[in-house]
């Protein structure tokens, strides 16, 4: 019992910082069509941020560094995505794939591919203990944040003008723009906001590993590509639930896989992966946009 | 009286092979440039022409049939276990590999069969996996082939018996040449050639230009598709087949992300729809490496010395394929080949090519179907 618990709390936690990366990737998707592998290269820039940043107050240091992340968002929205807009997906898929490549060989080029450390968590590394489970100070903020970052979105999508204007963006960006929506800033909102989940992110996982390198941003945006799948291309309720999904896949498969089969536990997810584009393309939550209307 | 026919039938060879002869040159030129400047150019030049093949064999696939591929590299990499592993010798491999399945270890042929066999595997693997990633239309195909990358990869990595796993397989004889891979890849240019001027490779042109017309015109887009994959898995088993047999020892590492990332712009940067895309494409992006390279080693400028900085090729190699995807998103080539130029001079037609068609125009996608 005691173990079920341990790995629930796990498989939350995962799920949460999952949750996070796939928030990011679904709002620009669901907005632009884009898949952006260079999300992953935002999150890298993050820790490296935190590196540069040095030990300021700690609201300092994470404003600081969430306005650098920030803007390098828009910065590439607008040097590399914008001039692709309204290409096909798959031509938008190749740029950002060419641009995380550039960014990753870019950090390597100026920071080097040492990995650096830093001890960001040592206030976090302690566990609470309840009866014989203990918890990780670390997970409890990483649900936290994830709960107040969602719960802050989900205002900011429906209680805003901006927010509004991005859902019809998001459901029908043609219609949208001609009802008086302005693209750029939508889109520009899209990316600051994919900004800030990977700021965050980067934290988390920063605070959780203690190491930064130039593909830190990687298998992060791997994950957000699954969770993404799983929950529904272009919702942004199922990349949250493809995150949480994902997590307790990962835990589960991890805890429960025949020893022989673990090192493959990738494999199966990837494997779920093609198979959930064949059986159920829309994933979990149907997003408006995919709904065709007649 | 009877010149004239002999005379006009190798008038129409030459026009129908032109774009082929055309492109041979280039390859035969450009890798023979590497003769120039010591053995370390020979070698680079053999991995380039090896990636000459990759990219061939991405083209025959993704370049006809529109669909973009990320895991095509998965079959090099299929390619390159299953012909090491006949290529090894016996008393080698006994050696080397204490955990390999006794069947597997008695297994040896010659270099050339044992690169046969690595296409015909990593084919059999693209015949499995084309039934169901051909169902697949755009993103959702793209990303199923980016699964399929990882799932080699991972497989490769702890599959411990035959591919001796992260700690790479070793002792593969390395027997691959230049001259070997120059003549691989000219039948690798011919026989792209002929794939896309015959029957089913119009009809998976026709379905890239416009899936939906096609389908309705009796084209079964699901079977012209799986065709030209099951084709372009044997090229790039072929490709890692040789790539193993030059490199000797290989690790799963060699066949991921970074040569995906090369093959691929080396696609994107030469133009995806046309042979002469994928030929000049690689040419250039091979050149502009060895050039990135030797700056990122520090050039010297007569007597100065400039330091150079490691990871100056890939910065500069992205910076090239970001630039012409923003700005010319048709690449090098804009979808055309090389065709006989002196038929404006004759003006007699005799062999009708279809017309290509503009690619910078952004293909039409079902947004639903996705």
């Amino acid at each position: 019992m005691t173990i079920l618990i341990q790995n629930a709390i796990d498989a939350i936690s995962l799920g949460s910082l999952y949750a996070l990366f796939a928030l990011g990737v679904a709002l620009v998707f669901g907005i632009m069509g884009l898949i952006n592998f260079a999300h992953g290269e935002l999150i890298m820039a993050g820790g490296y941020a935190l590196i540069y940043l040095g030990h300021p107050a700690w609201p300092i240091l994470v404003l600081a560094m969430l306005a650098i992340v920030v803007a390098l968002a828009i910065a590439i929205e607008r040097v590399a995505f914008r001039p692709v807009r309204g290409a096909n997906p798959i031509t938008l898929l190749v740029t950002s794939f060419a641009l995380s490549y550039l960014l990753q060989n870019l950090a390597q080029l100026i920071f080097g591919s040492i990995p650096r450390v830093t001890n960001l968590s040592t206030s976090l590394s302690e566990s609470f203990t309840i009866g014989s489970v203990s918890v990780p100070k670390l997970d409890v903020v990483t649900v936290g944040v994830t709960i107040l970052l969602l719960v802050a979105l989900t205002l900011f999508l429906n209680r805003t003008r901006l927010g509004v204007q991005m859902r019809a963006a998001a459901e029908n960006f043609w219609m949208a723009r001609a009802l008086g929506v302005r693209a750029n800033t939508v889109i520009a909102t899209a990316f600051a906001l994919s900004g800030v989940l990977a700021g965050t992110a980067a934290i988390l996982l920063v605070a959780q590993t203690a190491v930064v390198t130039p593909t830190m941003g990687s298998s992060p945006v791997l994950v957000a590509f699954i969770a993404t799948i799983l929950g529904g291309m272009g919702s942004l309720r199922g990349a949250v639930l493809g995150g949480f999904v994902l997590g307790i896949i990962t835990v589960a498969l991890q805890a429960y896989l025949p020893l022989e089969l673990r090192y493959y536990r990738d494999a199966f997810a990837y494997g779920a992966v093609i198979a959930m584009l064949l059986l159920r393309p829309q994933g979990l939550i149907v997003a408006k946009s995919v709904v065709t209307r007649i | 009286m009877t010149a004239r026919p002999v005379a006009q039938l190798g008038r129409r060879i030459l026009i129908f092979w032109w774009p082929v002869i055309a492109l041979a040159a280039i390859v035969v030129a450009a890798s023979s440039l590497s003769s120039t400047d010591g053995p370390f150019l020979q070698d680079t030049a053999v991995t380039d022409l090896v990636y000459l093949l990759f990219v061939l064999g991405l083209y025959v696939f993704a370049g006809n049939s529109g669909v973009f591929s990320f895991g095509h590299i998965a079959f090099a990499a299929i390619g390159a276990y299953a012909a090491g592993i006949f290529a090894i010798p016996v008393a080698t491999k006994a050696q080397l590999f204490s955990s390999m399945p006794s069947a597997l270890v008695h297994l040896h042929t010659s270099s050339l069969v044992a690169t046969l066999i690595g296409g015909g595997v990593a084919a059999f693997a693209g015949l499995l996996t084309s039934i169901p990633l051909m169902r697949l239309n755009g993103l959702a195909a793209s990303l199923a082939t980016f699964a399929l990358l990882i799932i080699v990869h991972v497989v490769a990595q702890n599959l411990n018996q035959v591919t001796n796993g992260q700690s790479a397989m070793t002792g593969v004889p390395t027997t691959t040449t230049k001259t070997e891979m120059i003549v691989w890849c000219l039948l690798g240019i011919a026989v792209a050639y002929l794939f896309q001027q015959s029957t089913w490779g119009l009809r998976l042109r026709a379905s890239r230009e416009d899936a939906v017309a096609a389908r309705a015109s009796g084209i079964s887009v699901y079977f012209e598709r799986r065709a030209a994959w099951i084709l372009s898995t044997f090229y790039m088993g072929i490709g890692g087949a040789l790539y193993g047999q030059f490199l000797g020892t290989f690790s799963p590492d060699a066949f991921y992300l970074d040569i995906t990332f090369l093959i691929i712009a080396m696609l994107v940067i030469g133009g995806t729809t046309s042979l002469a895309g994928a030929v000049i494409g690689s040419v250039f992006v091979s050149v502009a490496s060895e050039l990135l390279r030797r700056l990122e080693l520090g050039p010297h400028i007569g007597p100065l010395h400039i330091p150079g900085r490691p990871g100056v090729q890939a910065v500069g190699l992205a910076l090239i394929m970001l630039l012409t995807l923003l700005l010319r998103p048709g690449g090098i080539a804009g979808g055309r080949e090389i065709h006989w130029p002196l038929n404006r001079l004759l003006p007699r037609p005799v062999v009708s090519t279809a017309p290509e068609v503009e690619v910078g125009r952004p293909a039409r996608t079902d947004a639903a179907a996705e």
